[in-house]
């Protein structure tokens, strides 16, 4: 097993909330998201995003508009829906509570140590 | 010196590199094969182009440059390996659908089965509760006098028994109705479309190219696509032709049975007034052979026309003899019966 690939297991599971995260105050297009999560490191390789943008969006977490851009083609801006925040919402609860419990469990353990 | 070809990107224009063309081209169809939702998948791919078009102008400083294999490399390091787009989930629902996609079969159950496992099969074919397809089963081959053992004894010998895990599963498969034989028919109407789009494109290029030898590749290719085509609707045609000429005859068989059975009964005379006797045999035998001369051909060409359908052809080369001695058998007894009758009918005068 490598690390690496454990890690990137770890980085995918959280995806969905850092997604959601990113676009919850504010619409983005999907170079901006990914400039985000790039500067976040979490992820590697940009193309890991648009199936879990389509996979949201036909999950009617997100919805999307197109908008002409000065520079260049028109653009597609995602926004989160309602449904999406609640989602969010209880994503971050989900996410506060696995954080607690491995602090919880790594910090016993090492104690112990 | 290299071609370069046109190439439209999220509606916006590149010149490519031949050899980038079909880089990028591949790397598309790889990323494609990790998604089976249609929808799905060209929202992704819409998705994807834009931004590699967008990552390809900032690459380039002019719009007239361009854009080689190398460039192409340097995105796919930014956009990643196809398989990273593969969402896990994703893959495990993949594969569900994949087996929900096929099309319930008729096999023959060997883990619940009184004889062959016909009737088990065919419960789970048409959804019914095994019992129930027992005993109609058992009414109908009483009251056709066993006409219907024959048939039992065609599904026993044509149709497979379920040996895999995966045969099991087709056998328990999403349901056979109209919806999904329609939808079937769509995909392969599709299918053919797009061939024929993608050759109307061939014959395109070949305009521009003016070459004598490729107009008549792609005028073979065109030709044969459309042979194919016709060979699908002849299949068709073959199938519901001989499944309702199948179905008659056992509707056929099933009355002539009744009537026996009945008049039997109730000691009536026999039907039609001819006398039976000269020929030695009872009108129900000398029907069902008829029937026998009529409905093998009739099989022959339901499996003929699944054939030219789904390029799969059933039975084993023994099943295949055995039904053709049948056949001649029955003709021969036929023919000797019919001059036997004659016979009698001129003593009769």
């Amino acid at each position: 097993m490598q690390v690496e690939n454990t890690k990137a297991q770890m980085r995918k599971g959280i995806l969905e909330l850092c997604i959601l995260s990113i676009l919850a105050d504010e619409r983005k297009y999907a170079t901006e998201i990914i400039e985000h999560l790039k500067d976040a490191k979490m992820i590697v390789v940009e193309g890991t995003l648009y199936p879990l943008l389509a996979r949201l969006r036909s999950a009617k977490f997100l919805a999307y508009e197109w908008e002409e851009s000065k520079v260049g083609p028109p653009r597609k801006y995602y926004i989160i829906t309602d449904e999406g925040k609640a989602f969010l919402s209880e994503l971050t609860t989900g996410w506060n509570d696995l954080q607690q419990a491995v602090n919880q469990l790594t910090n016993t353990l090492n104690q112990k140590t | 010196m290299n071609k370069t070809v046109n190439v439209n990107l999220a509606a916006q224009h590149f010149y490519f590199d031949q050899a980038a063309k079909t880089k990028l081209e591949i790397y598309f169809d790889e990323i494609k094969k990790h998604f089976t939702d249609e929808v799905l998948c060209q929202e992704i791919m819409t998705d994807v182009e834009a931004r590699i078009a967008e990552l390809l102008h900032q690459k380039t400083t002019h719009p007239q440059q361009v854009i080689t294999i190398k460039n192409i490399e340097d995105i796919i390091e930014v956009m990643g390996e196809p398989n990273a787009y593969k969402i896990d989930e994703e893959e495990d629902k993949t594969e569900k659908t994949k087996q929900k996609k096929s099309l319930r079969k008729l096999f023959r159950d060997p883990d619940d089965r009184f004889f062959g496992g016909v009737a088990s099969g065919v419960a789970h074919y048409f959804g019914l509760q095994i019992k129930w397809v027992r005993l109609i089963w058992l009414l109908l081959a009483l009251f056709s006098w066993g006409g219907f053992t024959i048939l039992y004894i065609a599904l026993w010998v044509f149709v497979p028994l379920a040996k895999t895990t995966t045969e099991k599963f087709m056998m328990k498969g999403e349901a056979v109705n109209l919806s999904n034989i329609e939808k079937k028919i769509r995909e392969e109407f599709q299918n053919v479309t797009e061939n024929i789009k993608n050759a109307d494109y061939k014959k395109a290029k070949r305009k521009m190219k003016s070459k004598t030898s490729i107009f008549f590749h792609q005028l073979a290719d065109f030709i044969m696509l459309m042979f194919r085509f016709a060979l699908k609707i002849v299949g068709v045609v073959c199938v519901i032709t001989a499944s309702v000429a199948l179905m008659i005859i056992l509707v056929f068989m099933f009355s002539i049975g009744m009537h026996e059975v009945f008049d039997v009964a109730l000691g009536a005379p026999y039907w039609p007034p001819i006398d039976i006797m000269h020929m030695g045999i009872s009108i129900w035998n000398a029907v069902l052979l008829v029937l026998l001369i009529i409905a093998i051909p009739m099989t022959y060409i339901f499996i003929l026309g699944r054939w030219l359908i789904t390029s799969q052809f059933i039975g084993s080369i023994g099943t295949h003899l055995l039904f053709l001695g049948v056949w001649f058998f029955s003709i021969l007894l036929f023919a000797a019966l019919g001059f036997r009758f004659i016979n009698g009918f001129i003593n009769l005068h």
